[in-house]
């Protein structure tokens, strides 16, 4: 997978696209993806749906939801929001450490309406 | 074509036993086998179902019933793993390469030790922390977000199929619920709360002996009119979460086959792994148009009494779900009630009987394998 920088802080993800099947793969396929055009995705997204996942100890609870790209892309991510996020939020991916989080990337809620 | 018919169960209980597969197995096989006057020597070939066991489950299970050989089929196929075998036996009757099959499916959670069912950690999604819950929590936001439902509804599900449970000495919640209870319970991935999620640990196993032969037992035989498995299909475009594809197209197979409608079917057995599920699949089975889910459920027309029984066992939420042996146990839970034999909580009347599971769990798709079965008591 790739981060790109657009902007300051603002990133994209670069997807595989197959041309033949119409599909975005993301991350990209193990095998099979230089066959296939590279695509950028985001920085901006709508969230579709999303939930709060709590831990049975009573632990810290985390927001994983699925957001929706221009291009026909959908993508999974944790979502950081400093209040409760709604269906229809813009959010923005973000850059994390991967070594806090694998996949080196959250989406982070934002009044930004640049979608 | 052969025809196959159903003339054997056998179901253990459902609960946490810490016992081995193969003990669990050996009962629910054992009780099939005399449910149907037979004895091993007469099974042609066995399937099983399981999903988390170790190598050859269905050979461990059967070493002590004396095989002599007989093929054993193993099928993983996640929470269709025994509903596929079924169709696997089902297949091997009706072109004639075999007269008579056991199927099976077993599970022994506990050993697991507790928690969400384990998925692939090399799967992009599980990476990035989706759970079966999550996934099911995050289909009620937007179900209940797209048609205005409300929590009481989703806690209203676990209502009605705690009260079928209680009915069911099978199942592993005896006791019923309040919608209050519910709704009190521990969050686990909002708005999904501890009652709404099926037992996360539940062993247990089921069994079902299938021939074209002249039936022996002294239950009536039941008549399969269709079996159909489907896979997922590969998406990352955007899609609606609440269309639940897989079990539309799964169901609209199985209702062509059967030449039935979701109008005749009298009782299913229903794949509530959450309460939400249940909810979601009354629409994809065509038991309601889109967004009449809640009322659905509020007319009553799917408790007992109703005209459309679901989960009469209790469902996965209340009988419990070991994935392995969900299928069959819902094809028995069908079976028995076709045949007239479940007690308390017997659907007067019932003809024709739907038995739906689905399993899921890797990225890209809605869900992966899904299985329907269609039963009407058979007329010989």
């Amino acid at each position: 997978m790739r981060l790109a920088s657009a902007g300051g802080a603002r990133l994209l993800l670069a997807t595989a696209f197959d041309a033949q099947t119409r599909l975005h793969h993301f991350p990209p396929p193990a095998s099979g993806a230089d066959q296939m055009m590279e695509c950028l995705v985001g920085p901006y997204g709508k969230l579709y749906t999303f939930t709060r996942v709590h831990q049975a100890q009573g632990g810290t609870s985390h927001c994983l939801g699925f957001a929706d790209f221009a291009g026909n892309v959908r993508l999974l991510g944790r979502i950081r929001s400093n209040t409760e996020p709604q269906i229809g939020d813009t959010v923005v991916i973000v850059a994390i450490d991967p070594h806090d989080f694998s996949a080196g990337y959250v989406f982070e809620t934002t009044d930004c309406e640049n979608v | 074509m052969y025809k196959a018919k159903i003339v054997g169960t056998g179901h253990t209980p459902f609960g946490k036993f810490k016992l081995p597969e193969e003990r669990l197995a050996l009962d629910a096989i054992t009780a099939a086998l005399a449910d149907a006057e037979m004895t091993s020597r007469d099974i042609d070939a066995f399937y099983c179902g399981n999903v988390f066991g170790t190598l050859l489950a269905g050979q461990r299970c059967l070493r002590e019933l004396g095989l002599a050989g007989a093929p054993v089929i193993n099928v993983d196929n996640a929470c269709s793993s025994s509903a596929t075998a079924l169709q696997l036996a089902l297949q091997a009757i009706e072109c004639g390469a075999i007269g008579t099959a056991l199927v099976f499916g077993v599970e022994c959670l506990s050993r697991l030790g507790g928690g969400t069912l384990p998925l692939d950690p090399q799967d992009f999604w599980v990476s990035q922390g989706l759970t079966m819950p999550a996934l099911y929590a995050m289909r009620a936001k937007c179900y209940m977000h797209q048609f205005d439902v409300g929590l009481d509804t989703l806690a209203d599900v676990v209502v009605k199929n705690r009260a079928h449970g209680a009915l069911n000495a099978r199942a592993q919640f005896s006791d019923g619920v309040t919608r209050q209870q519910v709704l009190a319970s521990r969050p686990v991935a909002d708005p999904l709360t501890l009652y709404m999620c099926c037992p996360s640990t539940a062993d247990g196993a089921a069994a079902i002996v299938l021939t074209r032969k002249r039936h022996k037992g002294k239950a009536s035989p039941v008549a399969v009119l269709a079996s159909v498995v489907q896979s997922g299909i590969h998406k990352t475009a955007p899609a609606d979460m609440t269309y639940a594809e897989i079990t539309r197209r799964t169901a609209r197979l199985a209702y062509r086959q059967a030449k039935v409608r979701p109008a005749d079917v009298d009782i299913a057995e229903v794949h509530d792994a959450f309460s939400i599920a249940e909810l979601l699949y009354y629409e994809a089975l065509g038991f309601c148009d889109d967004g009449h889910a809640a009322c659905l459920l509020a007319s009553g027309r799917t408790a007992l009494g109703g005209d459309i029984v679901v989960n009469p066992s209790g469902g996965l939420i209340a009988k419990g779900h070991p994935p392995g042996a969900t299928g069959v146990a819902q094809v028995v839970e069908v079976c028995e009630q076709l045949q007239g034999r479940s007690g308390a909580r017997q659907v007067p009347g019932a003809r024709i009987g739907l038995t739906h599971v689905t399993g899921g769990g890797i990225s890209g798709m809605d869900h992966a394998a899904c299985s329907i079965h269609i039963l009407s008591a058979a007329t010989s």
